[in-house]
């Protein structure tokens, strides 16, 4: 078991970090210390999804086929590629160097001392390990998101070719880095493999916002207070609420789009700070690229992702039109002076090269009318029209909505009514700048959770809701932080340690207060029947032609959705039963014959149902509506186990 | 050199938890969690083959033969796919007999160590129909 595990470390390496490393390296050089190397560590990976991504969708454009070779020959020039570049950049950078040693205000994290490391590290630890153990009690792949998603990385894998989906549900930067490293290393995509990409994705989502917290806080804070307020976020996000949605429950049950989309969402925001913030081109390029690598992995994420924007740039509008008391001219040249980098002939350039690679290479698959229409509108349905606050508050845990608000008022009132003389003029536009970026992407998805049909949101609201976790993380960070220095400045050691005690205590009760909402047991039970269901498919797969159909029950088999992994015969293959509810749609009516056929499989409906559907095979759970075959004379029951029982159709 | 050992603390923090959860998961999807036994009937048959028990160790079944003449069955037990025995049984008109895998196949199990998985199969054969029961097994210690 070692070696294939070794196999997968391997591939997990070269996918998720070789080619972003070179990328980082072709952008900042090997030895500039434009960023520290914790940034540029979660910079590698992001990269690295956005390389193997860009580097498929040019593949399948050459009609190149996706195989192991290929893949590795593409990683290799890629990287080739990046380090020649890094080469010639470092050799002409001996100005560039002068110029970013005065930047060193904002270049490392080198200076941390071992304590901090430490409170880091075992933050971390107790992450990855809440969310290992909650992931280990239903390691089995058996969740229907993962098994939708699993067929067309498989497909990937199966045919050497990037699929055609024909529904606007799926998008390929969902399924590219799972068939890549199951290419790689041979790891079937029916294993845990999926799920440790996953958890992997999620830990280093936990790095960008400490990260991005840290750059944000040294606008506001000294560098000290910048490092605590970064661990505090840490400590919020990885290990507070971190068993319900969008954290362990999301990995566990395979929500790739929105686990990537929370990782990409973080890394476009550090890049938008950072390229305001040093007025650097290639944050502005970082932004963009991270953007569109958004685009092609995660709609609704993307969506959410744009309204900030919108809102960022609205609220800057605003605050900049203040400043400037009605001046345009004060109004253009403030404007300009932030968003510099956005303007640069570089940033042009990569846009442009962006652009094309979109509409030359492959568009992202929802990028038309019904999909837009579908998401964008005056919502009806009951569960698009938002939440009251008081589940908003519920969803994002109480604790952490709290001192979010706290932190809010806190920042308004830094950046706004603090003495001027303290802040000088270019470092207070960036602190209202950046402030603006932090609390509009808040206030943000709160509004489209809360009010949905004032900004035109037409998505089911609970997806929305989970978004708002990662900024009020940041923001919670903040409000913790200054309570607690206040209190320390303000008060006597004793009362300090009862403040101190309230505050992280309060955390800790409403946080692990989820864990014991969301603890599952571990039914080994449950475990067993999916082994039959994927035992009873092997066995249908093998007797079975293509052109023999098969209707199986999603209502009560266990693991279902990866059912059609054994037969890779198309994404609507083997049909399925689906909950009876949704037979009964008022506004668009469904086709009845799946639940027809194991309902009444012998009466004249249930007969045309099987003709007209050519369904030889029915697999059903044991004991769930299997009386009316056991006693048909038309089918014969030809596999049995503890949980799944196929019949036949006796054909005449 | 403190952030060089911060990366490979993370790193390491990493590839533990990626280790476990592979090494736990692969356990569980090959191994425990299969276990149960599958049956696969003949087409159009008056026989049926079922297990004795529900006990993992037990790797007898039954074979009940419902029709008016006496019929011979063969049945072949294999391991992992491969055939290691064929027996012929002989069962009369309504009449059950229960069919315990024999010495050759037990001492076959033996080869097998602690957590080893395999899959135990008897295909039961009549005039070119078969009927098959089958169980994944892992060695566990006593």
């Amino acid at each position: 078991m070692l070696i294939p595990l070794l196999k997968l470390y391997i591939a997990i390496f070269v996918i998720l970090f070789l080619p972003g490393y070179f990328f980082v390296m072709a952008l900042f050089g090997k030895k500039r210390s434009k960023i520290s190397l914790v940034e540029r560590f979660f910079l590698f990976f992001g990269l690295s999804i956005t390389s193997i991504n860009a580097i498929f969708l040019f593949l399948n454009f050459l009609e190149v086929p996706l195989n192991k070779s290929s893949i590795l020959t593409s990683i290799i020039i890629f990287s080739l590629l990046c380090f020649t570049i890094s080469k010639r950049s470092f050799l002409f950078s001996k100005k560039a160097k002068q110029k970013e040693s005065t930047n060193s205000l904002f270049s490392t994290l080198n200076s941390w001392s071992y304590r901090h490391m430490l409170i880091f590290v075992v933050i971390l630890l107790l992450a990855v390990g809440f969310r290992a153990f909650y992931i280990s009690q239903g390691i089995m792949p058996k969740t229907t998101d993962l098994g939708h998603h699993m067929y067309w990385s498989k497909y990937i894998v199966d045919f050497s070719m990037l699929p055609e989906y024909g529904m606007p549900d799926f998008i390929i930067g969902e399924h590219i880095i799972f068939s890549a490293i199951s290419i790689l290393s041979g790891a079937s995509l029916i294993s845990t493999m999926p799920v440790s990409v996953l958890l992997i994705v999620n830990i280093f989502s936990l790095l960008a916002i400490f990260v991005l917290t840290y750059r944000f806080s040294e606008l506001l804070f000294n560098k000290k207070d910048a490092k605590q307020i970064a661990l505090f976020s840490l400590l919020i996000i990885g290990c507070f609420y971190a068993i319900s949605s969008p954290q362990s429950k999301f990995v566990s049950g395979g929500v790739i789009g929105n686990i990537i989309g929370n990782l990409f969402i973080p890394l476009a925001i550090y890049s938008l700070l950072q390229a305001i913030k040093r007025k650097d081109v290639l944050f502005a390029q970082l932004f963009i690229i991270f953007t569109v690598s958004l685009a092609y992995t995660h709609h609704l994420s993307t969506f959410i992702l744009l309204y900030v924007l919108a809102g960022v740039a609205l609220a800057g509008m605003v605050i900049f039109l203040a400043r400037s008391k009605g001046r345009l001219s004060i109004f253009y040249s403030n404007v300009r002076s932030v968003f510099l980098p956005f303007f640069h002939f570089h940033t042009v350039i990569t846009l442009s090269l962006v652009a094309l690679f979109v509409f030359s290479v492959h568009i992202p698959s929802y990028l038309n009318e019904s999909a837009i229409n579908t998401a964008v509108g005056t919502p009806i349905k009951a569960t698009r029209t938002g939440y009251t606050i008081n589940h908003i508050i519920e969803k994002s845990g109480p604790w952490r909505m709290c001192y979010a608000g706290i932190a809010a008022i806190i920042i308004l009132a830094l950046v706004f009514f603090r003495k001027p003389v303290k802040i000088e003029s270019a470092k207070k536009t960036l602190c209202i700048v950046g402030s603006s970026v932090i609390i509009m992407w808040a206030v943000m998805i709160f509004m489209m959770s809360w009010k949905p049909a004032l900004l035109h949101v037409d998505i089911p609201s609970n997806r929305v809701v989970n978004y708002l976790t990662y900024p009020l993380s940041i923001l919670s960070a903040i409000g913790a932080f200054v309570l607690l220095k206040r209190s320390r400045e303000k008060v006597s050691p004793f009362l300090y340690s009862i403040v101190f005690l309230v505050i992280l205590g309060t955390g800790f009760i409403s946080a692990y207060g989820d864990f014991s909402d969301s603890a599952r047991t571990y039914d080994k039970q449950q475990e067993k029947k999916v082994g039959q269901t994927f035992l009873a498919s092997k066995y249908l797969n093998k007797i079975s032609s293509a052109d023999e159909n098969i209707l199986k029950d999603h209502i009560y088999i266990e693991g279902d959705t990866w059912i059609k992994l054994f037969f890779m015969r198309g994404y609507k293959y083997p049909l399925s039963r689906s909950f009876l509810k949704r037979y009964d749609d008022p506004i668009k009516p469904r086709e009845t014959c799946t639940r027809d056929m194991i309902a009444i499989p012998d009466s004249e409906t249930g007969i045309k149902c099987f003709e007209s559907a050519k369904v030889k095979y029915v697999m059903l759970s044991n004991g769930k509506d299997t009386a009316q075959f056991e006693r048909s004379a038309n089918f014969n029951k030809i596999y049995a186990s503890d949980h799944v029982v196929i019949f036949q159709r006796r054909l005449p | 050199m403190k952030e060089r050992v911060l990366i490979l603390l993370i790193s390491l923090i990493v590839i533990i938890a990626v280790g476990i959860l592979f090494q736990y998961g692969e356990k569980i999807i090959h191994g425990d969690a299969v276990e149960g036994y599958s049956t696969v009937y003949f087409n159009s048959s008056n026989c049926s083959v079922t297990p004795d028990s529900e006990n993992t160790d037990a790797l007898r079944f039954t074979i009940r033969n419902l029709n008016q003449e006496e019929r011979v069955y063969r049945i072949i037990f294999l391991i992992n796919n491969e055939e290691i025995r064929v027996s012929e049984q002989n069962i009369g008109s309504q009449e059950r007999k229960s069919i315990s895998p024999s010495k050759t196949v037990t001492r076959e199990l033996q080869n097998f160590e602690l957590d080893d998985s395999f899959e135990y199969t008897a295909v039961v054969e009549w005039n070119g129909l078969r009927q098959m029961i089958s169980k994944q097994i892992t060695v566990r210690d006593e």
